[in-house]
């Protein structure tokens, strides 16, 4: 230390060292102090927010009601996100606004506040900014968010975007439209546009639009031979699971045509979910594919007593994962499916034996 | 400069300087990953999705199955608590493999009272080389749940038996002694929906000691009393909200704790899964970024800090020496065995900033700070101490970890799961920088006398305790 003096003056060490200390000290101090700002700040938000929320909740109250009372006008992005927050909470994800509250929600001027923020830098603002336009179900916001995604590079925007198109659809061709802008992506992963479909499916139901005038968009989709199988897969995922059950043949069709395995098991769960029976399921079952075999015995719980024998051999797969999906689709195809497990439980293969009893034993309970 | 005072032969003097400019690096590094952190949470704050959105999006039968896998040793304190939580998180299609590693108490009887196990005839697809499988139990009340009882074989053993055992190709590894937030899976899930080339992700591990949890869920995130768990939550919010965040930020990511975090199936089977090591966390995370290099695959390893896994931490002071032993062994060895990537511009980021980082911060940071308390009680002994610079220099060093504690408690208040009362966070802050007086040293020795135990792959004994808010 007594070295470093010679080199160093004393005093300046000191009193840079001093310095040091003091602008830690302050600067610490200051940091405690922003903390408690901090807290009180983000709650004072949050309970202006859920103030601003509560407000339009009940103006949106009033005018469901009849009452032609304007909303409360809005300034900033926060309070356009309270006004969809409240839409959400009024309607629900699945309510629809009617041309009245259409008109109400346009004139507070949210969506052009909205459509501001896009630009933003801060890409969080932008993430709100079309959060927000999702929420307000204004269809001509439709276009301006689908334009915005194309340029939209942070995946995690890119993904919101999907949310909020999918809930701004109001005609078929626009699925179509973000069929599209999926396929633009290829970095987008598994299954996350099947989200997407099924809400646009769903705000396409609430308008009463039949599910039959989708067919131009969802052929058309289907047909695409440009498109990554992934989203193919969500979207045939997706019909499924919104039971648009008119559009059965199409998929069966579809699958049978391309013959892609992956396809195929979508289809079968597609299938499942919409509960419907096809030879397709038969043809299938005992694939070598693992994959394609367990949907099959999966779909077959909606199959009727022709197919127990098919779903039964399965009980003695060499593989545990498909003989575990054949005792429990057994278990819940009702008597047949019963009395083909009991029959099993006499197997001379120990594992059949084992399987069916620990079915039975799962049904009893 | 340097040069010239070595010309003069002045080694004591380039000691100082040496410790001086190791000491800058160290707290200097810290501070900006704190500053990047900060900017990056504050952001992130602002666009955390919210759970309905991302429940309409995520309800996908595309969303990728998860298999939950929990290795357990003599755990029949906590392990039911665990289970239970896991069986009341949010996502679609899951399982829950328990592998019971041989444990000598009660743990498998536990699991046959709490579940109602019954043995069922599962092979093993015997991807990986384990120890003897003496019986497979599935739930009758939650088919989800598998048990797998198997000889004793160490964590890595039992977290290889899990990955055999596993159906899906998500592989999620937690610990017993953890509450995993029953939204956690679904944020994972979320990003590894998004991300093609997502291959592995780390959540938040936060202190569940003093937290009030009913029903197996955490209600009220609180600090607890002890100085001890409060130093160490400060601790945890430095490595989590800190250092990960910014690690993960700058793709350099090289842990993912093996308290809480979800791995691609098909790679962790083609590293040949978890190494038996006290450090198989690590370990397998830098496998798989040489793996994923070495192969050409387009491949991401990101930190999520909003899905959170909620474990206890030593609340005295002998089991917290074992764990940080531990912790520095581990990182030796991950290092050692992984050393063709330091330095390495082959494997990008990874080579020339995360495992050096990891090198000269994480393992040699408590030596060079051990060889700093050794040099200033050496100088005090021999009178070579000037008391003003050596009381101002110690003073800066504490005032500048305290604000870096102060910054990370700051930190807690972007993400979700926080403390919400001030005086916790106060608490946290204030009693977290008492480390400097003891603590920070005793630890400086025990992870110096870690590094020289390195060929030991002991665990230590782990004092388990029920969890708080709940009946023993």
């Amino acid at each position: 230390m007594h070295t470093l003096n010679m080199a160093v003056s004393h005093y300046l060490t000191v009193v840079l060292l001093w310095m040091v200390i003091a602008i830690f000290g302050v600067s610490i101090v200051a940091l405690f102090i922003s903390l408690g700002f901090h807290k009180r700040h983000t709650l004072k938000r949050s309970r202006l927010f859920q103030q601003q929320v509560d407000l339009n909740e009940r103006a949106l109250t009033l005018l469901l009601a009849g009452d032609e009372s304007p909303l409360p006008t809005v300034h900033d992005l926060e309070q356009v996100s309270a006004l969809g927050s409240a839409l959400t909470k009024k309607l629900g994800s699945t309510g629809t606004a009617d041309p009245v509250l259409l008109g109400a929600i346009r004139k507070t001027g949210a969506p052009a506040i909205a459509l501001r923020a896009l630009d933003a830098q801060d890409w969080a603002q932008r993430y709100r900014a079309v959060s927000a336009c999702g929420d307000l179900r204004l269809p001509e916001l439709f276009a301006p968010v689908v334009e915005f995604a194309y340029a939209e590079e942070n995946m995690k925007i890119f993904g919101i975007c999907l949310y909020a198109g999918a809930h701004l659809v109001s005609e078929p061709s626009q699925v179509k439209t973000l069929f599209d802008l999926t396929s633009s992506r290829p970095d987008l992963s598994t299954g996350y546009d099947e989200g997407m479909f099924r809400i646009a499916i769903q705000s396409l139901q609430r308008l009463g639009i039949a599910p039959e005038r989708l067919n131009a968009a969802l052929e058309y989709c289907l047909r695409d031979n440009r498109a990554d199988e992934q989203h193919l897969l969500a979207l045939i995922l997706a019909i499924g699971q919104e039971q648009l059950v008119c559009f059965k043949d199409t998929l069966v069709r579809m699958a049978r045509l391309r013959g892609h395995e992956r396809l195929t098991a979508a289809t079968l769960r597609s299938l499942q979910s919409m509960e419907l029976c096809d030879s397709m399921i038969g043809e299938h079952i005992g694939a070598a594919n693992l994959m394609l075999n367990i949907a099959a015995i999966r779909a077959a719980e909606s199959c009727g007593p022709d197919i127990v024998s098919q779903v039964s051999e399965q009980l003695a797969s060499p593989d545990f994962n498909v003989r575990y999906a054949a005792a429990q689709t057994l278990m819940n195809m009702g008597a047949y499916g019963h009395r083909a497990l009991l029959e099993r439980q006499e197997d001379t293969r120990p594992e059949v034996r084992h399987m069916a009893a620990f079915a039975l034993a799962a049904e009893s309970r | 400069m340097i040069i010239t005072f070595l010309s003069i032969g002045n080694t004591l003097l380039c000691f100082q300087v040496l410790i001086l400019l190791a000491f800058l690096i160290i707290n200097g590094t810290y501070t900006y990953i704190t500053f990047f952190a900060f900017r990056h949470l504050r952001e992130s704050s602002e666009a955390a999705p919210d759970l309905d959105r991302l429940l309409a999006l995520t309800c996908s039968a595309n969303l990728r199955p998860i298999t939950i896998v929990i290795p357990a040793y003599n755990e029949q304190v906590t392990l039911v608590e665990t289970i239970l939580a896991a069986t009341q998180i949010n996502y679609p299609r899951y399982e829950i493999v328990v592998v019971n590693d041989g444990s000598t108490d009660d743990t498998l009887k536990c699991l046959k009272d709490a579940f109602g196990l019954v043995p069922i005839d599962r092979p093993e697809r015997k991807t990986i080389e384990t120890e003897t499988v003496r019986a497979v139990y599935v739930s009758e009340r939650l088919p989800q749940i598998w048990v797998i009882d198997k000889e004793n074989g160490g964590k890595a053993d039992a977290l290889n038996c899990g990955l055999n055992y596993s159906r899906y190709p998500l592989f999620c590894a937690i610990d017993a002694d953890s509450i995993l937030d029953p939204d956690a899976l679904l944020r994972m899930g979320h990003q590894f929906l998004i991300e093609r080339n997502l291959i592995a992700a780390g959540g938040s591990v936060r202190v569940l000691n003093g937290c009030v949890v009913e029903g197996s869920r955490v209600k009220k995130i609180r600090s607890p009393r002890s100085i001890l768990t409060n130093i160490q939550i400060v601790e945890y919010l430095r490595g989590f909200m800190a250092g990960r965040v910014t690690l993960g930020e700058y793709e350099s990511l090289l842990i993912i704790s093996g308290a809480f975090g979800i791995f691609r199936k098909d790679l962790i089977l083609a590293v040949g899964g978890y190494r038996k090591t006290v450090g198989e966390d690590m370990d397998v995370v830098l496998r798989l970024h040489r793996y994923c290099v070495e192969q050409e695959i387009k491949y991401k390893v990101y930190f999520i800090p909003e899905p959170v896994c909620w474990t206890q931490v030593p609340s005295d002071f002998p089991s917290l020496l074992r764990q940080r032993n531990r912790w520095q062994r581990a990182l030796v060895d991950s290092i050692w065995h992984n050393r063709t990537m330091l330095f390495n511009p082959k494997y990008g980021r990874v080579g020339t900033l995360g495992m050096p980082f990891f090198l000269f911060i994480e393992l040699f940071g408590p030596l060079i700070e051990f060889v700093g308390y050794l040099g200033f009680v050496l100088f005090f002994i021999f009178h070579m101490l000037n008391p003003v610079f050596a009381f101002l220099f110690f003073t800066i060093s504490i005032l500048w970890g305290m604000w870096l504690n102060a910054a990370a408690v700051l930190l807690d208040n972007f993400v979700l799961h926080k403390y919400e009362s001030l005086f916790d966070s106060y608490r946290i802050a204030i009693l977290g920088s008492l480390e400097y007086l003891g603590y920070r040293q005793v630890l400086a020795v025990e992870r110096l006398i870690a590094t020289f135990q390195v060929s030991q792959t002991h665990w230590g004994h782990a004092d388990r305790k029920t969890i708080p808010g709940r009946a023993p």
